[in-house]
């Protein structure tokens, strides 16, 4: 479980998280779903440590290992290849070469990279680096899981990919938190959707019970319309 | 160490894939040597050897002059024996001529002639002094002719403009390609923000920083050897052995090179730190580019006032700054002095200012300053 609590952050006097408060329950997929600068990634960063919060705490339980992938256009070390890439986070993770060999391959049968592993990164497309990064950011099998915007800008087969990336992850119990503008994508997968806005969480509502009440709510059917307009 | 050594080797091997670092890093071994060739070439009239003779009334002073002119085996000077100076002279076979007469002399040479442009100027300018000196009173005190080392030398005027740019060139090389491998290391992986997966991966900010400066500590390292390699193929096999060689005349253990390529490196140490350090501050590899290129502006102009003769190593505190004491001691080093006491001082300085540089961008790196960007 990650346990946010009144969490506040400010870049130049700007209040980007406003005394967020946020439980995140084991083993659960929660979508993080707001507007372009409601604060998803500077929350994502927060919760990874990337961050320092200027108040409020953040909560995880007893030997919590993270894995994140960050938003935007992910890039790699040109020069390396994927391979090279993988062992390098590997071991730097505290993973010997067997290891990281054993997790190449289980990574590979469901993010499919193994064609392109000894090509250097400077040749990748958005969509191989974007799988690169997911299996670097998985590879010390974390039990939490951070996703920033995973499938934005790739292409509908890369998206395929990153999805039954993380039905994957569902089967393997982990508490992911994905931040994200396309709740449709994640409807089958997440647990619940907290609503991000003004850097705050202005709702948290379990994904079916969500998706049930849209046909019936007005306030949800507009969310649901805003958030078609917007893909 | 095991963390610090993966950064490390990772880094290297980013570096000695990328075509245009090597190039960077291989152009000390190509510049010298087409640099001082191109200074010969356009010098080539100066190589030629001096025609010289001299003409007196008194055959002593005769003897005294004609033998230490001889026995100077420092440059190219062949005594002729001529009756008629005057009129060898216009025909090219002299150079110039001594005419000694009644404990006066005149040092006549040929303005045509491409040696009087330069060489021959000298050696009357270094006679004269000679003159003033020694044998104003009487020619008979003997006295050696001291002509100096470079009067007379072949390809003294290439030799002396290399002693000028040579220095300058390889500051601002070692100084340009040390700041854009680092502007790359640091402001380049915040840019691509692949710094923060490296955060991510859960590695100290420390390990990170080590790992990111030894890599450029041996990339800075290789860079002065390619360098050695280069002056060496440059100099150390010509006629006139470069003072920076001396040691295939002496055999001396403590040498200019090694002095030089020490403090060289000690100086492009300081490089790395002050350039990393601007790059773990910089926002962007833009910003990191500019200050750096800023920065190399110091021992750059340290090394023009040095080798122009404005600033040295005994007159002023300035030989306190790093980075000027640095450059001064690699140049003498360069021209064949070297003090113990100034290597002393370089190294113990430049000790202090990398580790407090450490500090400096350790710090920094954790501070919250460092990625405090949305």
């Amino acid at each position: 479980m990650i346990k946010i609590i009144n969490l506040t952050k400010s870049f130049s006097n700007t209040n980007v998280i406003n005394g967020l408060d946020l439980i995140i329950n084991s083993g659960e997929i929660t979508a993080l779903v707001g507007q372009n600068g409601a604060g998803k990634s500077t929350l994502i960063r927060l919760i990874s440590g990337l961050l320092k919060p200027d108040s409020g705490k953040i909560e995880f339980e007893k030997d919590s290992s993270i894995g994140v992938l960050l938003g935007g256009d992910v890039n790699l070390y040109g020069s390396l290849t994927a391979y090279e890439i993988i062992h390098y986070f590997g071991k730097l993770y505290g993973l010997d070469k067997q290891l990281i060999e054993e997790r190449i391959d289980e990574l590979d049968n469901i993010l499919k990279f193994k064609w392109f592993i000894n090509k250097r990164a400077h040749t990748f497309s958005r969509g191989m680096r974007q799988k690169i990064a997911l299996a670097i950011s998985i590879l010390h099998d974390p039990n939490v899981l951070l996703l920033d915007e995973p499938s934005t800008g790739l292409d509908l087969e890369a998206t395929n990919d990153v999805v039954d990336f993380i039905r994957f992850l569902k089967t393997k119990n982990k508490t992911i938190l994905i931040a994200t503008h396309n709740i449709f994508e994640i409807s089958d997968l997440s647990d619940s959707i907290a609503f991000l806005n003004s850097g705050k969480i202005v709702n948290k509502i379990d994904t079916n019970e969500f998706f049930k009440n849209c046909e019936t709510d007005k306030k949800s059917s507009l969310i649901v319309g805003s958030m078609k307009e917007e893909q | 160490m095991r963390i610090i050594y993966t950064i490390f080797k990772k880094e290297l091997l980013g570096i000695f894939r990328d075509k245009s670092i090597l190039i960077v890093m291989l152009i000390p071994l190509l510049i010298f040597p087409v640099f001082n060739t191109g200074l010969k070439y356009l010098n080539k009239d100066n190589q030629d050897s001096i025609n010289i003779a001299v003409t007196t009334d008194s055959a002593e002073a005769y003897n005294i002059f004609s033998q230490y002119i001889i026995v100077s085996q420092c440059f190219r000077i062949n005594l002729i024996n001529t009756d008629t100076p005057e009129e060898d002279l216009k025909k090219g076979i002299l150079d110039c001529y001594l005419y000694i007469n009644e404990g006066n002399y005149d040092f006549i040479h040929n303005s045509n002639s491409y040696n009087s442009i330069s060489t021959t100027t000298k050696l009357g300018e270094d006679f004269q002094k000679y003159y003033n000196e020694f044998i104003k009173e009487m020619y008979t005190d003997v006295y050696q002719f001291n002509l100096k080392d470079e009067t007379g030398k072949i390809s003294n005027v290439s030799d002396s403009i290399s002693n000028m740019f040579i220095p300058i060139f390889l500051v601002l090389i070692i100084f340009q390609s040390i700041s854009s491998f680092s502007n790359d290391f640091f402001a380049g992986e915040k840019e691509r923000k692949t710094l923060e997966m490296l955060l991510l991966s859960g590695t100290k900010k420390e390990y990170i920083y080590f790992g990111k400066m030894f890599a450029l500590f041996t990339v800075s390292l290789f860079n002065i050897i390619f360098s050695g390699i280069s002056l060496l193929a440059t100099f150390a096999f010509e006629d006139n052995v470069h003072d920076l060689f001396g040691f295939f005349k002496n055999g001396s253990i403590i040498t200019n090179i090694s002095i030089m390529i020490l403090s060289l490196w000690l100086l492009a140490l300081i490089a790395v730190s002050l350039s990393s350090n601007v790059s773990i501050v910089s926002k962007g590899i833009k910003n990191s580019q500019f200050i750096n290129e800023v920065v190399v502006v110091i021992p750059v102009s340290a090394t023009v006032l040095n080798v122009l003769g404005y600033i040295s190593a005994e007159n002023t505190l300035i030989t306190y700054i790093p980075i000027v004491n640095l450059v001064l001691c690699f140049n003498n080093a360069f021209k064949g002095f070297v003090r113990l006491n100034e290597v002393l001082i370089t190294v113990l300085v430049s000790i202090i200012f990398v580790f407090l540089m450490g500090i400096f961008g350790i710090k920094y790196m954790k501070s919250e300053r460092f990625l405090n960007s949305k």
